[in-house]
């Protein structure tokens, strides 16, 4: 009971976009691919979709072979970026086209039809919206459509390509919560696309990292976050202070998240001399940012700590002070 | 500032009025002089130009002409403009060029060109003789030429549509487990509807107004090989202005009917885009 990706490899004229991809997960999952953009991740999706065809390699889910069948027999759902609705039909008529085209044989009746569009309209919380056409909709609304009519065919897999990113930051915010309590109630084996780190860690159970056409780590979003597998992992998944070893070779390269670091009015042994130059305390969190002493021509570190922490420990900007790693 | 618009307000006025009567003097008043021509002796003597048995006759061979031109057009338009707009493919660029052709070539030398290839003594004249099919100085010519020089028009309009429209809605369709032709159906040709019309409009337009090309291959026999512009022609080279001018108002009045509907038709299309 799983899905099966092996030894994947698709080029495009010189260019590598997936590079011998090899993963496998076990099914009902919402799994993020997550990467920057050119990463492979979307033609890793086409790909399993049937949109695209891999030079080589295989997939296969509940141990039946995706790769064997056209894109229009593999039962997969698709959500992407910029909806895709059918502008010429209603809202009712595109959750309905999956079951309208089917063969004869296989097709419900008008009732049973009409009976499973409303119970996804249900779902949607779009019931009076049926007979609208999407340049009526909203963006958020248009994607919770196309998510309905994908739906609908009752896919064995559902895949969304960077479906919140055409979406402005608030509605994304709704979205991805919504995404994560229908993926709870309904348990549709999915994977989505995304570059945005924090939607990833926000909503999928587990995330592939991916760059330059190859798999960088894979994990549960609390594995990758404290456990990056590499370089690339930890500077990608948030924001990093990396201190580079000084002179002596002795002092390896240090990458420290803004939250993990500390701020003292006291030296000591191990600290690193700063001055604040800003401090942000507009948020959830207070953010200070700080030059290095020893060199002025080094990238600003960051450092993030709670409210109640600042308050017993303010830091004045252009004031001087040590920083050392927090004990984990 | 005050100065400014008023100065503005009457440079628009004059702008408005050397257009309007521009419009008036090329556009209207033909009109008017055909109107008042065609009517000149009376509603009575109008119609019976119009009812004249060869104007009849001419017009059953327009009408015939352009009812099978224009659904073979409208058939290889919707072809070529969806290969053209959804696909890459070494070529594209020519083809896309060679469908301007017939727009770019004087209509008396796409007579002409039928002409050299069907005539009795044109490459395939002597084949088809031989089955004693006359095509040149006939109505096949007639329908050939027409197809010929209206093939542009429906694909034209189609072409930056389909481009436009981009290949992600039949994607969906497909995922959702429809056919090539299901999707080419439902979701491809509803979505350019308004453009096929828009085409069929201009594509009918021309295909029963041409003059040069049909002129050539036509032979001008009155009553098998004509067609409503060339009468009209024959009419006013005997100096009778005002059966040809009748005739001419019918013509008019049927491209009036095609803008408006075609005025419709672009209306719909800039409400959905």
């Amino acid at each position: 009971m799983s899905i099966i990706v092996k030894n994947i490899s698709k080029t495009f004229g010189n260019f590598k976009a997936l590079d011998a991809i090899h993963f496998q997960l076990p099914a009902n999952n919402l799994i993020a691919l997550l990467g920057p953009s050119g990463c492979g991740k979307t033609t890793l999706l086409r790909i399993i979709a049937g949109l695209e065809q891999a030079d080589h390699g295989e997939v296969s889910f509940q141990n039946a072979d995706l790769l064997a069948f056209p894109a229009n027999k593999r039962q997969i759902g698709l959500v992407f970026q910029h909806y895709a609705l059918f502008k010429h039909m209603t809202v009712f008529d595109n959750i309905a086209f999956g079951l309208k085209v089917k063969p004869k044989k296989y097709r419900p009746s008008h009732q049973e039809i009409s009976k499973k569009v409303h119970e996804l309209l249900k779902l949607i919380k779009l019931e009076n919206l049926a007979d609208r056409y999407p340049r009526g909709l909203s963006g958020g609304q248009c994607q919770r459509v196309a998510l309905a009519r994908a739906l609908a065919i009752e896919p064995r897999l559902l895949l969304l390509d960077e479906p919140f990113g055409a979406l402005d930051a608030k509605v994304r915010a709704e979205m991805r919560r919504w995404l994560r309590n229908l993926h709870d109630t309904l348990k549709v084996t999915s994977i989505f696309v995304t570059h945005d780190q924090e939607e990833a860690l926000e909503v999928a159970d587990i995330i592939i990292i991916m760059n330059q056409g190859r798999i960088e780590q894979i994990g549960t979003p609390d594995e990758v976050f404290h456990h990056p597998a590499n370089e690339f992992v930890m500077s990608f998944l948030g924001e990093v202070n990396v201190f580079h070893g000084r002179r002596d070779e002795n002092h390896p390269k240090l990458m420290i998240r803004p939250h993990q670091l500390k701020i003292e009015h006291a030296k000591n042994k191990s600290s690193l001399q700063a001055r604040a130059i800003r401090v942000i305390t507009a948020g959830p969190f207070v953010r200070v940012e700080l030059l290095d002493e020893n060199d002025h021509n080094s990238k600003r570190i960051q450092v993030q700590m709670t409210h109640e922490q600042y308050r017993s420990n303010p830091v004045l900007p252009n004031s001087l002070v040590y920083l050392s790693p927090k004990d984990q | 500032m005050p100065m400014n618009t008023l100065a503005s307000k009457a440079a628009n006025a004059m702008i408005t009025l050397v257009a309007l009567s521009f419009i008036f003097l090329f556009l209207i008043l033909p009109i008017l002089v055909i109107l008042q021509q065609g009517f000149s002796e009376g509603v009575v003597a109008w119609w019976q130009n119009i009812s004249d048995e060869e104007t009849l006759l001419a017009l059953r061979l327009t009408l015939t002409v352009a009812a099978i031109a224009v659904p073979l057009n409208l058939l290889f338009g919707i072809m070529i403009a969806w290969t053209i707009a959804k696909f890459q493919f070494r070529g594209r660029e020519l083809l896309l060029t060679l469908i301007d052709l017939p727009l770019a070539i004087p209509p008396i030398i796409s007579g002409l060109m039928y002409v050299l290839l069907f005539g009795i003594y044109g490459w395939f004249g002597a084949f088809f003789n031989n089955y004693d099919v006359q095509i040149i100085y006939a109505v096949p010519g007639i329908i050939l030429v027409t197809i010929f020089v209206t093939l542009p028009y429906v694909a034209r309009e189609l072409i930056p549509l389909l481009s436009k429209q981009g290949t992600e809605e039949e994607l969906a369709a497909i995922s959702l487990g429809a056919s090539g032709l299901q999707t080419f159906w439902r979701v491809t040709l509803p979505n350019v509807k308004w453009g096929i019309l828009h085409g069929i409009i201009l594509c009918n337009a021309r295909a029963m107004g041409e003059f040069g090309a049909v002129a050539v291959v036509s032979g001008h026999i009155r009553g098998e090989t004509n067609t409503l512009p060339l009468h009209i022609e024959i009419l006013y080279n005997e100096y009778n202005f005002v059966a040809a001018f009748a005739i001419s108002s019918l013509f008019v009045s049927l491209a009036t009917i095609t803008l408006l509907l075609k005025g419709m038709s672009s209306e719909h299309h800039s409400k959905k885009h």
